[in-house]
């Protein structure tokens, strides 16, 4: 272990970068976590500089997901599999759906080790939820991982969340054929739930936007945006679009206490059921 | 909560709403709300009721204050714009909600608790949150690890091609066998090596051999899976089986199945067909070891090799009769060096005298108390290349007896078998010459006995310069193999040592027949002739009738050592030696 890494992460066990943010912690900073590292903090303060409506934004995004685990559940929906579930704080989706049906089960699934574990350790002693690691980029090993077929129940209808992900996987990655994949995998009546960062809508947001992206090409998780048009284009015919299609995450069913709340265009976010 | 639910039926004072409709906005806009706007503002309320009824209560206490700034990091209102706006909103608008000045008073000591409770709370959630890191990494890299030892382990078990466990797998599931097998357990081993592995490599060249190695790997796989049995790649083109038995043939269909899976393996157009030699051992568990039934089975393996078979069984005989070759291989240069090999002595008759007219030297090696003839060690001798050095000993030590004899009076034909693998040595010759010289034996005194193969062919020089230095070439065992009468009339052979099989075969006529034109022509041919295994009156009889004058057996005398020929020398009747 280095010596700078010492002094600074005394506690942290060698084999663990904290020299470059990580996706799943800067995003627990930005909603207000504590689960992060100084290079995260910093990482997020820089962004938040070029842009400052970037923690809206992701406030707005957790707050959809929020809101569409509890239209899920409404809509008679009790599994769950949240890929690219990040770090367990602030509003887990077992939290919500189990606070709406205390039978509902969720499969996490996050690429970060570090994100696993922490929620593992969350979830130790809740044999509705389960999490384990996994890369959207490679679908079938997620679908067909033992812990998820014990948990879930593919002949049923199951909710698949990908939320502020799909904008981490680049066009090579084959992210349309990422969801239909997913698709097959599902049975009519299942839902997927996207949500996506899109363009903003002045010239003025979307430059400060570029300034953004720019930052994160230098991390392991580079963003790609998407606009609506192209967000609907990656569910592919196997999934329609229920109302409202593809809104920002702001108007997708408002909490009408949060009607005030500033809109966020730059947050996609669309709701579609395998037909 | 029974309490708060009971609060929370209380309504707040329209202006008390008021104060939590701004406090719930303010603390939306200083960070996210997990759990949505009504819930906040609800709890919110509850929060202002609980601080209002401090405000009145008799008599007063603080405590309430501090709870409040807890819960509201609880509530995950924590960052630290939640407790600046808390502040500033609770110092402007809670004066007028409290009303009375004693009431009043008290607002800067409940502040103070939310200030304390806020910052306590939220500083342990910190320090949990990093502990609570710090526990999750130190598992996830204590996983990695435990990733990396299961790799690890599985590449130190396993043939990085086949993927099949390798031999430290296949030792350690013996070993395991091994120590819990019930008293009458048995167990079959057998191992299995490509035939023509070398060319197979070169019909497939290196990737697809690759291919090839893990097509078997995953066929013999299948095929444990399927029959219970354990399957092991040992490098290269070799494999194991290990099977639970009752008996030997259990291993053999066992080792049958492994054989059909491999010979289907081969992938592609062109499927050269895999040919397998095998080794089987089979027997009772309890009390062997591992090693050994590698061991054996590669035993097996080497006897199917050696023995141009598809498939030999261990036999501990033939074990034993191995190792115990192996171990005089190894014992030979030592005895050699030490001279604990010396000639014996076979007299050689004239049949109408009875007089001893010559002697064969016979090498004996004195080892561990035994006395061992030429049939125990020359072949061994001859492949470890150590039958030169043995061979020129011999003639040597034999030399030196011949004058010994010779000046005891006893002119004596001193004769010495040469191996084929002498005569191939060039300097023979020069070799004979100098140790004739050393010894003082007349040249003619010595008669080299050659035995009768195709060899004798390639060496004809050697033989002619033998003959020319005045050394008798005699033909040994004439009549076992190539007696091809020929190739003799082209040689200096002085001598035919007719074997001892024709006499054995004599009752027979036709053997009759050869035995006397043999002596015919070797008469015309102007050979004398030997015959040797005079075993009995008839067999000596039958040669003197036939006209047989020289002769050598049990009858007339065993081979024995030097003192012993020189007692029956001496017993002879004196008179003149030939
Ligand atoms: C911004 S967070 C979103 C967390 C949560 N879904 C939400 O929206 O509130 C993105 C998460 O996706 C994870 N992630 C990034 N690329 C991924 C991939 N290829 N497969 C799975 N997870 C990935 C990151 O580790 C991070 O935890």
């Amino acid at each position: 272990m280095g010596c700078a890494m010492t002094q600074s992460f005394g506690w942290v066990p060698e084999g663990v970068d904290v020299t470059v943010p990580d996706a799943s912690r800067v995003y627990d900073y930005a909603l207000g976590g504590v689960h992060n590292f100084k290079v995260d903090r910093e990482f997020w303060d820089r962004a938040e500089r070029v842009m400052p409506s970037a923690g809206l934004i992701a406030r707005a995004n957790r707050a959809f997901l929020g809101r569409a685990v509890r239209w899920l559940v409404d809509a008679g929906i009790t599994q769950f599999l949240d890929i690219g579930s990040g770090i367990p704080t602030l509003g887990n989706v077992h939290e919500v759906a189990q606070d709406a049906d205390p039978a509902a089960r969720v499969m996490y699934v996050d690429i970060d080790p570090i994100a696993v574990q922490q929620s593992r350790s969350l979830l130790s002693g809740n044999p509705g939820a389960a999490v384990i690691e996994g890369d959207l980029r490679r679908p079938a090993q997620i679908l067909y991982h033992p812990e998820v077929l014990e948990l879930l129940d593919f002949s049923e209808p199951v909710a698949v969340l990908t939320v502020a992900v799909l904008h981490f996987i680049p066009d090579s990655a084959g992210p349309a054929s990422i969801l239909s994949k997913i698709g097959d995998a599902l049975v009519s009546g299942s839902y997927l739930v996207v949500s996506h960062v899109g363009p903003d809508s002045t010239p003025a947001g979307r430059q400060a936007q570029q300034q953004a992206v720019k930052l994160y090409e230098n991390t392991p998780t580079p963003v790609i945006l998407r606009d609506a048009e192209e967000v609907a284009a990656l569910l592919g015919p196997a999934f329609e679009l229920v109302d409202p299609g593809v809104v920002s995450a702001t108007d997708w069913h408002p909490d009408p206490e949060e009607a005030e709340d500033p809109p966020q265009p730059a947050a996609l976010v669309v709701l579609a059921r395998k037909r | 909560m029974s309490d708060r639910a009971a609060d929370a039926a209380r309504p707040l004072s329209p202006e008390a709403q008021a104060v939590a409709r701004r406090w719930t906005a303010d603390v939306a806009a200083a960070g996210f709300l997990p759990a949505g706007r009504g819930r906040a503002r609800a709890a919110l309320e509850d929060l202002l009721r609980q601080l209002l009824d401090a405000v009145h209560a008799e008599p007063f206490n603080p405590a309430p204050g501090y709870q409040i700034g807890r819960r509201l990091v609880e509530l995950r209102m924590s960052s630290p714009a939640v407790i600046g706006s808390t502040i500033a909103l609770l110092a402007e608008r809670l004066p007028e909600l409290a009303g009375d000045p004693p009431g009043r008073r008290r607002i800067p000591h409940l502040m103070a608790g939310i200030a304390a409770g806020f910052s306590a709370a939220q500083r342990s959630a910190a320090v949990g949150a990093a502990e609570d890191m710090n526990r999750s990494e130190k598992l996830h890299w204590r996983r990695v690890q435990a990733g990396y030892q299961e790799q690890l382990r599985h590449t130190q078990l396993h043939d990085p091609q086949s993927q099949l466990p390798n031999r430290a797998h296949l030792l350690t599931h013996l070993t395991d066998r091994i120590a819990t097998a019930s008293p009458d357990a048995r167990l079959g081993v057998g191992l299995l090596s490509i035939g023509d592995f070398a060319e197979l490599s070169d019909t497939y060249g290196h990737d697809d051999l690759d291919l090839l190695l893990a097509a078997i790997g995953a066929r013999l796989q299948q095929l444990a899976a399927a029959h219970g049995c354990f399957v092991a790649h040992l490098g290269d083109d070799l494999f194991a089986l290990v099977v639970a038995t009752g008996c030997l043939d259990d291993l053999a269909k066992a080792v049958d199945h492994a054989c059909h899976a491999l010979a289907a393996s081969a992938p592609g157009a062109c499927q050269p067909r895999i040919r397998t030699v095998e080794g089987l051992v089979e027997g009772p568990l309890q009390g062997t070891t591992a090693q050994a039934w590698i061991r054996d089975a590669r035993c097996a393996l080497g006897w199917a090799r050696h023995d141009r078979r598809d498939r030999a069984c261990y036999d501990p005989a033939r074990a034993a009769a191995d190792l115990r070759r192996h171990r005089l291989t190894g014992a030979m240069p030592t005895a050699l060096d030490r001279g604990d090999f010396m000639p014996h002595f076979q007299p050689i008759y004239d049949l109408r005298s009875r007089r001893i007219t010559g002697v064969e030297a016979l090498a004996r090696w004195r080892h561990g108390g035994q006395v061992l003839s030429p049939h125990d060690f020359i072949d061994l001798a001859e492949q470890s290349g150590q039958i030169c050095r043995l061979g020129r000993s011999m003639l040597d030590q034999a030399c030196r007896q011949a004058v010994i004899w010779r000046e005891q009076g006893h002119r004596l034909t001193l004769s010495v078998n040469l191996s084929p693998h002498q005569l191939a040595e060039p300097d023979l010759p020069a070799t004979v010459a100098g140790l004739l010289h050393d010894t003082g034996l007349p040249a003619a005194a010595l008669q080299l006995e050659i035995t009768e193969s195709a060899a004798v062919e390639h060496h004809h020089q050697v033989i002619n310069d033998l003959a020319g230095i005045g050394v008798q070439i005699a033909i040994d065992d004439f009549g076992t193999g190539y007696s091809n009468l020929a190739a003799l009339s082209r040689l200096p052979v002085r001598c035919l040592k007719l074997d001892q099989q024709f006499i054995r075969q004599a009752p027979t006529a036709q053997a009759v027949t050869v035995l006397r034109h043999t002596r015919l022509l070797c008469q015309d041919l102007d050979i004398e002739v030997i015959a040797e295994g005079i075993e009995s009156a008839g067999d000596e009889r039958l040669l003197t009738d036939l006209g047989y004058t020289r002769g050598q057996g049990f009858r007339l005398a065993r081979p024995a050592p030097a003192h012993t020929v020189t007692q029956l020398l001496a017993r002879q009747a004196p008179g003149a030696d030939p």
